[in-house]
């Protein structure tokens, strides 16, 4: 059980990105955590995997102190070293198992990265971060720039994941993406989890954001359309 | 770790050798060129105790340069479970130039202080971006909004900017503080222009490849020539009979930078990097620094010019 106590990151004094958040995520369970731009999804995801300094509060992986051996991430943004192939980005990592892998991504393995498009580049760190055989998944936007075989091919390796006994944790923009996957959705607001939602509440979920975005948003499209 | 220490080298070892072979023969002489001028003027400089510690001290100040502005920090930090030996080792090999150097002249004190200070320097785990929005902000509404590069460049560098001019300010009753302040400012500010934007930020400027270019060259000197001006007018002031050394500084510098803005477009694809071309800025930074060499960079600049006119035209030809 992953456990986030109190967790409070700041970037400036008294602006608080992650504010005194309280999280409990089961083992063994896909949880999406979704939020407006700005929410805080990132910032949660570089202090659960200890990138950024906590102001206060802990992050707990089965009681201790969670650290890298327990946990791998995907981040949104990805980095690659220029002049190198996939597959020696992929040897970093050090998996035998690379071209079983890539039966499912199809990456030109052995042409220089800095040639990949955007959704080969997302492929290449997924591979990357999927291969590693770790107990704790935290995935930062893993759909973005996904072709539509790669998104499904992905929502599988979830689920197998997850049945193989794998604690994940994704964010998305896409709602469907979440809903299709995950068993918990927790909804972050202003650096805290407003709500959580388990599967069974995933339509209400939906209607209720979108309503909420409707709400806010339609006086001023219409005052800048008409 | 050791496993992955020893991909990460490979993985440099193989990209030096595809930066050779994409080069070409000619450039790749060039590099090695002036890989071996370095090095000798190294070899020079160290040979004396009174020039050794400026030497060293040059050279851990690039490492920090190179540490603070490295990309791939979050990269080794998610995914090299010991990232700083990586930094460490790193760091090592490219200051071994100078520690041979230092080891052939017999100078150990200065090995144990660029070794100490390489290590150090890796230790370093400080991120600017977290630590200077609020003077950032202000200092980015002061940049006019079509010198994006400038915008861009200043938010990741005010800091290492800043510190750099205001050394140069302090010190500036010494007569070399303020020449090597400004060349700094100046490597700094020519990695402004190793990006290159998307098609639509070059389409808003509504003017052709040529009229574009010329435009971009003028505003970025205005910019860089205000940003050294302080500088230049404070040397006049503590050293007036030297006065020429600022201003030349300035006239090269400012060569160096057209020169970068036109290998920029010269080569220019959209969103690309232009990693490729850093040989050539190196080239351009070198002929800066060899007197006689300028007027070979103000002819490469006009050649990159014509050159950058007709890679631009696919883009910008509906404004000819």
């Amino acid at each position: 059980m992953i456990t986030i106590e109190n967790l409070t990151v700041s970037y400036r004094k008294g602006v608080n990105v992650i504010d005194s958040l309280h999280l409990t995520i089961i083992d063994n369970t896909i949880n999406g955590i979704v939020g407006l731009n700005g929410a805080g999804k990132t910032t949660l995801f570089n202090a659960i995997f200890g990138l950024i300094k906590k102001e206060k509060g802990e992050v707990f992986f089965n009681r201790q102190t969670i650290t890298k051996k327990e946990i791998v991430y995907l981040p949104t943004e990805n980095f690659f070293y220029s002049l190198i192939t996939g597959r020696e980005y992929l040897s970093l990592f050090g998996n035998s198992d690379i071209d079983k892998w890539n039966s499912l991504f199809k990456l030109p393995l052995d042409t220089i990265i800095d040639d990949y498009s955007t959704g080969m580049k997302k492929k290449l760190a997924l591979m990357g971060i999927l291969q590693q055989n770790k107990p704790v998944i935290m995935l930062d936007e893993p759909f973005n720039g996904l072709d539509i075989e790669s998104c499904h091919i992905l929502k599988l390796i979830l689920l197998r994941l997850k049945e193989a006994g794998k604690t994940l944790i994704i964010s998305s923009h896409m709602m469907e993406s979440l809903t299709n996957v995950c068993e918990y959705i927790h909804y972050l607001e202003a650096g805290k989890v407003k709500f959580s939602r388990n599967k069974e509440q995933f339509n209400e979920l939906e209607k209720d954001l979108f309503s909420m975005i409707e709400n806010e948003n339609t006086e001023a499209i219409r005052e800048l359309i008409d | 770790m050791l496993f992955q220490l020893g991909k990460i080298l490979q993985l440099r070892y193989k990209q030096l050798l595809r930066i050779s072979y994409y080069l070409g023969i000619v450039r790749v002489l060039w590099v090695y060129g002036i890989i071996v001028v370095l090095i000798v003027a190294t070899f020079t400089l160290t040979s004396s105790e009174k020039n050794s510690y400026p030497a060293a001290s040059l050279y851990l100040l690039l490492i920090l340069m190179i540490h603070l502005r490295r990309k791939d920090k979050n990269f080794l930090k998610i995914n090299i479970s010991q990232f700083q030996p990586v930094y460490m080792l790193e760091y090592l090999l490219l200051s071994s130039p100078l520690l041979i150097c230092l080891v052939l002249h017999g100078k150990w004190l200065v090995v144990l202080f660029a070794v100490v200070g390489a290590l150090l320097i890796s230790a370093i785990d400080y991120n600017f971006s977290m630590h200077r929005k609020t003077v950032n902000t202000r200092v980015q509404k002061l940049i006019p909004s079509d010198l994006y590069e400038w915008k861009a460049g200043v938010r990741k560098n005010l800091m290492l900017l800043l510190g750099v001019y205001g050394l140069g300010v302090c010190l500036s009753y010494f007569v070399a503080a303020i020449p090597i302040a400004m060349v700094i400012i100046g490597l700094i500010i020519f990695d402004f222009f190793t990006a290159n934007e998307s098609w639509q930020m070059l389409l808003s400027f509504e003017k052709g490849p040529k009229k574009m270019l010329c435009y971009k060259i003028k505003r970025h000197a205005l910019l860089y020539a205000l940003i050294n001006l302080p500088l230049v007018i404070l040397y006049m002031l503590f050293h007036a009979d030297l006065w020429y050394i600022p201003v030349i500084a300035l006239i090269v510098l400012l060569s160096i930078h057209i020169y970068m803005l036109t290998i920029k477009f010269a080569y220019f694809e959209i969103n690309g990097g232009n990693g490729a071309n850093f040989i050539l800025q190196l080239i351009g930074i070198v002929f800066g620094l060899i007197p006689i060499m300028i007027p070979l960079l103000w002819l490469f600049s006009l050649f990159f010019f014509k050159k950058a006119c007709t890679n631009l035209i696919p883009l910008l030809h509906d404004y000819d």
